[in-house]
């Protein structure tokens, strides 16, 4: 997995002429997800877009909703192929804010920080759950999620799908020890940055 | 020629006499090329929501070719409040807007200042963060609620609008206050509502837009995503003790009050009075 880090300030400063970074106005980050979706679009197939929020000051849910909402549900719509996005270095108003524009619209994304992640937004218990389980182990298959959960073999195929479909983990095809083609699923965070 | 409409200015004008200051107005079918006077001679204290609403007052009587004109009678404090809030007169003349005529005066911290892009909302947040020094959350918070209510003025009023700031402190307990006026002389809050409340009686509509406003979040657009500027600054505003009143068309309300209380608190069956202004009071400390 590649992992582009890719600071905000700099999209910001980029679009408007002010002193602070803050990611205010619906219009502003229109012209914001313009240019990230120029970022998306030049990464390769199965790259983590890190977004890094360092130095980043207000943000309002007009602006959250136009950049990281969109981007999210696109990226979930497949419309940037095998593409994934991680959130860094928020404060707590980040967090609120984007909390509260995500589960609006039922998306979910996940955060990390230092040794630690989160997941921000609007996401099923029993996903958290298989999500908790993908991030300890790193990698892990749907036969392998069905043995440690004590799930049937089908729910946690569907369960690692609907993480997969929703961006939280990665998918790669593989084929297991008796020789059958599988799907492994990853953590984002499987590579420290 | 018809005798000249005079409406008195009272002495402090503020949210609350402006209702009563509107009253005096007469009705749109009058208005039309006629004379007004503006009688300052009583003023004595000018809140930042009573300049804001009478540049707007003016900018809504052009449209009506109404000849404006404003009277002091040598009253110096008039003049010094309209001068410290950006605007402008001459006697036998209307109110325009005068940006950075004279400098701050001691209850002025942001004279009005023209929003009709971005750029200019940014122009405010920048000024604010510069002169005030709050803990970063509560910067933020500020940034927020400043920002979700201008840029209503760009995404619905179809015109632009003005924002102004003022000092004050809390009658009781003496503490430091910004009181933040955001108003456009647009089509208002009711208009811009109502395809999405078509089973409204007209008599109603005024008062029920501002309902689903500030809290159920309705927007004129479908998406989910939209909706949420105002709803969220009312909650910005009441975790910071402060609060928030909403004045569009014929009704007004106060955002920091639970839903048992609207009919206590609404004001509806006022003068009508075009586009939207919002009135924010927020605590420094």
């Amino acid at each position: 997995m590649t992992y582009t880090v890719l600071k905000l300030k700099d999209l910001v400063k980029r679009q408007i002429k002010g002193k602070y970074a803050d990611l205010v106005t619906r219009q502003i980050g229109r012209g914001i997800f313009a240019l990230l979706e120029n970022e998306v679009r030049k990464q390769e197939e199965g790259t983590v877009l890190v977004l890094d929020f360092f130095d980043i000051g207000a943000l309002d849910y007009s602006c959250a909703d136009e950049i990281f909402a969109r981007l999210i549900l696109l990226l979930q719509n497949n419309e940037y192929g095998e593409k994934y996005v991680l959130f860094t270095n928020l404060s707590l108003h980040h967090k609120e804010n984007l909390q509260i524009v995500l589960e609006k619209k039922d998306l979910a994304a996940l955060i990390r920080e230092e040794g630690t992640w989160e997941v921000l937004g609007s996401l099923d218990n029993y996903l958290f759950q298989t999500l908790k389980t993908i991030m300890k182990e790193g990698k892990i298959s749907s036969s392998e999620l069905s043995h440690r959960l004590h799930l049937a073999l089908n729910t946690a195929s569907m369960r690692l799908s609907n993480l997969s479909k929703l961006r939280l983990v990665s998918k790669k095809g593989a084929v297991n020890s008796l020789g059958k083609r599988c799907f492994i699923y990853s953590s984002l965070l499987e590579v420290k940055n | 020629m018809a005798c000249p409409y005079r409406l008195i200015v009272p002495s402090v004008l503020t949210h609350n006499s402006f209702e009563f200051f509107l009253d005096q107005l007469p009705s749109e079918d009058k208005l039309e090329k006629s004379e007004i006077i503006l009688d300052l001679h009583l003023l004595t204290s000018l809140s930042p929501y009573g300049a804001l609403t009478l540049l707007l007052l003016s900018e809504y009587l052009k449209s009506f070719e109404v000849s404006l004109k404003t009277e002091s009678k040598k009253n110096h404090t008039a003049e010094q409040f309209f001068s410290v809030w950006g605007l402008d007169r001459e006697e036998n003349s209307g109110i325009s807007f005068c940006p950075g005529k004279e400098s701050l005066g001691e209850k002025v911290f942001l004279p009005l200042t023209r929003i009709s892009s971005e750029q200019d909302i940014y122009t405010v947040i920048d000024f604010v963060r510069d002169r005030l020094s709050l803990p970063q959350e509560q910067t933020y918070d500020l940034v927020v609620a400043i920002s979700e209510i201008a840029q209503n003025i760009l995404e619905h009023s179809r015109s632009t609008g003005f924002v102004n700031i003022g000092k004050g402190s809390t009658r009781i307990l003496g503490k430091e206050v910004l009181n933040i006026c955001i108003g456009d002389a647009g089509i208002g809050i009711p208009s811009s509502l109502e395809n999405k409340l078509r089973d409204c009686s007209k008599k109603e509509l005024d008062r029920v837009a501002l309902y689903k406003t500030l809290f159920e979040g309705v927007s004129r657009h479908d998406d989910p995503g939209r909706g949420n500027g105002i709803i969220k600054t009312r909650g910005i505003i009441e975790r910071h003790k402060g609060k928030m009143m909403l004045r569009s068309g014929r009704a007004k309300l106060w955002g920091n009050i639970a839903s048992w209380q609207i009919e206590r608190f609404m004001r509806k069956s006022l003068c009508f009075f075009p586009g939207t202004q919002v009135n924010l009071s927020f605590p420094l400390s």
